[in-house]
């Protein structure tokens, strides 16, 4: 690596070294670098000053009414309790409406086997197809439209 | 979980929405709805976990952004009205001088890109480590501090020229 790459990867790091984000090794690479280099000293000297006005900058912030309504929306046990109830009946049911049906159906002697494969193939393939569906889904989630976002 | 832990994320987590969305009622309706999302969904880290706080920040951010965009398919062009003003700890010159290094700084961070200028409030204004930044962006770790230093020039450059422009101007009306 050439002199003046180490150079500016190392003024690079000066966000690191102001935020406390580096190792102790980079910590003393950066240092030494404030040592010898005006310019880093400059940048250093700004980015700390830039840091400490935009943390002290005020915002608008939400009144205790606000933030007892977030708190009960939060604790609302009664919406969680529902939610889960709600769940265990709409699987219950379904468990209810399909497991003796499908028992039913496969024991049956008088439905020939080749419609017991052709009924099972279909359900299966069907279940298949969403379950890839949803697979992907959740793969796209993960480089989502929320990443490199341009408004 | 302790109530006032709460009232600190939901805090931050609606400052972070006004610097996205420039008003206080999108803002809170955000906020309000990532809350709904944190007691139901079922992956939700729960307080007093430490891994809630960077988790509803993010579900708060994917919020506003979608926020966003239905404003812009609106035809809503204001955005951003951020109001960073002063605060009243210092002596009347300095804080005229402060406010004015605000102001300034408002204006250099409104001129970055959407990425940049969240970056730089997740880290400055709301204080997030590195790791927790990546988490809420969803982006690697490795990247942050990049991303951040390039942000933080651009906002450097940016003064810096508004400053050279102040200085023309004045020599120019003598």
């Amino acid at each position: 690596m050439s002199s003046s790459s180490n150079h500016t990867e190392l003024r690079e790091m000066l966000s690191g070294y102001v935020d406390g984000e580096l190792t102790q090794q980079q910590s003393q690479q950066v240092s030494q670098l404030l040592e010898r280099d005006e310019l880093a000293r400059q940048i250093h000297e700004d980015l700390q000053q830039l840091k400490q006005h935009i943390a002290t900058a005020e915002y608008p912030s939400l009144n205790e009414a606000d933030l007892n309504h977030l708190d009960s929306i939060m604790n609302d046990r009664t919406a969680s309790s529902l939610q889960l109830y709600g769940w265990v009946a709409v699987v219950t049911g379904f468990l209810i409406l399909t497991v003796p049906f499908l028992y039913a159906f496969l024991v049956n002697d008088t439905i020939a086997l080749w419609i017991k494969l052709g009924a099972t193939l279909l359900y299966g393939g069907g279940l298949m197809l969403f379950i890839s569906v949803l697979r992907q889904r959740l793969l796209t989630r993960k480089s989502d439209k929320y990443n490199k976002v341009r408004l | 979980m302790t109530k006032s832990t709460l009232n600190d994320v939901s805090q931050g987590a609606f400052r972070m929405a006004f610097q996205i969305l420039g008003q206080r009622a999108d803002a809170q309706d955000v906020v309000q709805d990532a809350m709904a999302v944190a007691r139901s969904h079922p992956s939700a880290p729960q307080l007093p976990s430490l891994s809630f706080k960077p988790w509803f920040y993010r579900v708060v951010r994917n919020r506003a952004i979608d926020q966003l965009r239905k404003r812009n398919r609106q035809g809503e062009r204001e955005l951003f009205e951020e109001s960073l003003q002063a605060s009243h700890k210092s002596e009347p010159d300095v804080i005229r001088e402060q406010e004015e290094l605000r102001a300034q700084i408002a204006h250099a961070l409104q001129r970055l890109s959407f990425e940049q200028r969240e970056i730089v409030l997740l880290k400055d204004y709301h204080g997030f480590a590195y790791q927790e930044i990546a988490d809420i962006l969803d982006i690697p770790t490795g990247s942050v501090m990049s991303r951040l230093h390039r942000a933080r020039m651009n906002l450097r450059k940016t003064l810096s020229e508004r400053a050279h422009k102040n200085v023309n101007t004045e020599e120019q009306s003598r």
